[in-house]
C-alpha cells in the first residue's frame, strides 16, 4: 500500500542523468565546477561554492561570518530541527530568539532585545516553509547592530523577493540538494554569493581550515561528490516542471482545506515566485491540543504528515520564548510530492474530514 | 551488474539516500570482511574523523594517525586543521612505526583496506578509521568506522543521520553524513574487485 510523504523526491530520469554521467566520468572535477557555474545562473549570484551537504555547508558559513568575532549565533527557536546541531558543529554557541507568530520566522523585537543584551558573532536567519522572511528587514537590523547575517534558505530555493532570487543576501545563503528538497542531487550542499569580494574571503577562511586546498582550489575535506554534482545538473534541468506539479498540489490541498474544520493552510504569497514545495497547516485554535492525536490517525491511514519544527532543541529549555512554545505545538507539514498525486490529496482530506468528524462527537 | 545498471536501479526504486538498499549493502558486505565488528560507514572521512571527535573521545581515548605514503596522507593533517577551528580535540601524529604496532594489536588490520587513523583508549585499541576513497575512481570520499563497541558504532549511526540507526545511543550533535544510494553502489563495485582472503 502506498505511503503517503512529505518528502519531495523530484527526480530526472535516469536518461538524462546517465548522458550526463557518461559525459563527465572521466573528468569528475569538472562535473562539479559546471554544476556551480549552473547553480550560479540559476541563483543569479556572483559566486557559489558547493559542499557534501547543507548541513555542512551552512555551518562552515557560519564559522567563517565568526572568525574574529564571539562564538555566538542568534538563530530562531523554533526552526529546522538540526539548525541547534548545525551551529554546535561548527564550534559556536546558539542565543535563542523567539519567533514572531505572524512571520513564523524570528521575531524583530526579539532579536533586537537579544542584540541590545549581549554582542553576538552572527544572526542566522532561516526561511520557514511557506512564508518568507523579511530579508531587508533583518538586513537593516544586522547593519545597525553592526553583526553579519547568514541565511539559511532552503525551504525557499528558487523564491524571489522584489521581483530579485534569493541567493545573493546577507554574507552568504545555503541551499540543500536533499532528495527531500526541491533540487534533488542525492546528496549536497550549496553557499550562495552576491558578494564576490565575500567570496573571495571566505574562500581564503576556507584554505586557512584546511578544507580548501590553495593549489587546485579543490575541496580537500567536505567536497560534493562528482556524482552528486551530476544528478545536481540534471535536477536543475526540470526545476520549473518540478514546481509546476507541486503548485497543482498545493492547489489541491488550497481548494479542500478552506472547509476543514481544524486546519487553517499557510498559503503562499505568488508575487515571491514560490516553488509550493511544503503543504504547512495550522491547527485552529480550539483543536490546539490534538496533534498527536490527528498525527496517528493520518499514520494509520499511511499518511505520513509530521510535526512542525517539533519539539524544540533541548537546549531551548530554560528560554524565554512564549511564542516558539506556543507555535511548536500548532503546525503540521501534509504529504507533497512524488508519492502523492492529486487523487491521493482528495482522499487525504477524506481521512482529515473523518477524524475531524470523530474528535467532535 | 554494471554501475549504470545499478544506479538505474536506483531511478527504479526511486529512493537516492537515507540508508536505502545500497547503503545497507555496503555495511552488510563489510561485517562479512571484519567478521565480528560492527561496520559503520559515512559520507566522508573528514566528517568521520569530526564526528568520532565529538561522540567517542575523550581525555583517555584518542585518535591517533600517522602519514602513510597512499596520497590520503594530507587529509589528516586538514582535518585537523578543521578541528583546531572548531575547536575540536586534534588527531595525534604517530610516527610510522609507533603506529603499526599500534594497529598490529588488533584484528582490525587487513590488507585490502588501510587503517589511516586508530580509536585507542583504555590500553586496547577501539577501533579503526578507512578512507574508502581509492574503492572507485569517481568517489572523492567516504569514511568506514569499524569496532567491536556496539555502543561506540551506535553513536556514529547517530551522529551519521536519522536513517541507518539500529539502537539507541545519546549524542553531542546530530551531525549529518550519510552517504547516498550512488556512493553505496561505487563502494559495492569496489568491494566487487577486492579479492576476500
Amino acid at each position: 500500500m502506498t505511503y503517503y510523504t512529505t518528502m519531495n523526491l523530484p527526480a530526472p530520469s535516469y536518461t538524462d542523468f546517465a548522458e550526463k554521467y557518461n559525459q563527465y566520468i572521466n573528468v569528475p572535477y569538472k562535473a562539479i565546477s559546471d554544476f556551480e557555474k549552473v547553480l550560479k545562473n540559476f541563483f543569479n549570484v556572483e559566486a557559489v561554492t558547493t559542499f557534501s551537504n547543507c548541513f555542512t555547508a551552512l555551518s562552515i558559513a557560519l564559522n567563517y561570518a565568526t572568525r574574529d568575532r564571539p562564538k555566538t549565533v542568534a538563530t530562531q527557536a523554533m526552526a529546522y530541527r538540526r539548525t541547534t546541531d548545525i551551529i554546535l558543529w561548527a564550534g559556536l554557541k546558539p542565543l535563542y530568539v523567539d519567533n514572531s507568530p505572524d512571520s513564523t520566522c524570528m521575531s524583530f523585537k526579539d532579536l533586537i532585545n537579544k542584540l541590545e543584551a549581549v554582542r553576538v558573532g552572527c544572526i542566522l536567519v532561516q526561511h520557514p516553509m511557506v512564508k518568507m522572511c523579511d530579508v531587508d528587514r533583518f538586513l537593516e537590523i544586522g547593519e545597525a547592530y553592526e553583526v553579519p547575517v547568514v541565511f539559511d534558505s532552503v525551504e525557499a530555493t528558487g523564491a524571489s523577493i522584489n521581483g530579485r532570487r534569493i541567493g545573493g543576501f546577507g554574507i552568504a545563503e545555503s541551499f540543500s540538494l536533499h532528495p527531500s528538497k526541491v533540487v534533488n542531487a542525492a546528496e549536497g550542499g550549496v553557499l550562495t554569493f552576491g558578494d564576490i569580494d565575500e567570496y573571495r574571503s571566505f574562500n581564503r577562511h576556507l584554505v586557512d581550515i584546511g578544507v580548501l586546498c590553495p593549489r587546485t582550489g579543490r575541496k580537500q575535506l567536505f567536497s560534493i561528490e562528482p556524482v552528486h554534482a551530476i544528478m545536481g545538473m540534471a535536477s536543475l534541468e526540470i526545476y520549473d516542471e518540478v514546481c509546476s506539479v507541486f503548485k497543482e498540489q498545493y492547489l489541491r490541498y488550497l481548494s479542500h482545506l478552506k472547509y476543514s474544520k481544524s486546519l487553517d493552510m499557510i498559503e503562499y504569497d505568488f508575487s515571491k515566485n514560490p516553488n509550493f514545495k511544503s503543504i504547512l497547516v495550522r491547527l485552529k485554535d480550539n483543536w490546539i491540543n490534538g496533534r498527536s492525536k490527528l498525527l496517528a490517525h493520518l499514520e494509520s491511514f499511511n499518511i505520513g504528515a509530521r510535526a512542525y519544527y517539533s519539539p524544540l532543541h533541548q537546549l531551548t529549555e530554560k528560554e524565554l520564548l512564549p511564542n516558539a512554545r506556543a507555535m511548536a505545538k500548532r503546525y503540521i507539514f501534509l504529504p507533497i510530492g512524488h508519492s502523492v498525486k492529486l487523487t491521493d490529496i482528495d482522499y487525504i482530506f477524506e481521512i482529515i474530514a473523518k477524524y475531524e468528524t470523530g474528535a467532535e462527537k | 551488474m554494471t554501475t549504470m545498471g545499478e544506479f538505474k536501479k536506483i531511478f527504479e526504486r526511486h529512493f537516492f539516500s537515507n540508508h536505502h538498499i545500497e547503503a545497507k549493502r555496503v555495511e552488510a558486505r563489510l561485517e562479512q570482511l571484519y567478521s565480528g565488528c560492527q561496520c559503520v560507514v559515512v559520507s566522508g572521512f573528514a566528517a568521520l574523523i569530526v564526528s568520532a571527535i565529538d561522540e567517542l573521545c575523550d581525555n583517555d581515548i584518542i585518535i591517533y594517525s600517522t602519514f602513510l605514503n597512499d596520497g590520503l596522507t594530507s587529509q589528516i593533517s586538514n582535518t585537523n586543521k578543521f578541528l583546531h577551528a572548531t575547536n575540536r580535540r586534534q588527531v595525534i601524529i604517530l610516527n610510522e612505526d609507533d603506529y603499526s604496532s599500534m594497529l598490529a594489536q588488533s584484528r582490525y588490520s587487513r590488507s585490502e583496506l588501510t587503517c589511516h587513523a586508530v580509536l585507542f583508549g583504555k590500553d586496547r585499541l577501539m577501533g579503526v578509521f578507512i578512507d574508502l576513497s581509492k574503492l572507485h575512481d569517481a568517489l572523492i570520499s567516504a569514511g568506514l568506522f569499524v569496532t567491536h563497541d556496539v555502543g561506540m558504532a551506535e553513536k556514529i549511526r547517530w551522529a551519521r543521520s536519522s536513517y541507518g540507526r539500529l539502537g539507541h545511543a545519546t549524542i553531542r550533535i546530530a551531525a549529518n553524513s550519510r552517504f547516498s544510494e550512488f556512493q553505496g553502489v561505487m563502494i559495492n563495485k569496489g568491494l566487487d574487485k577486492m579479492r576476500f582472503d
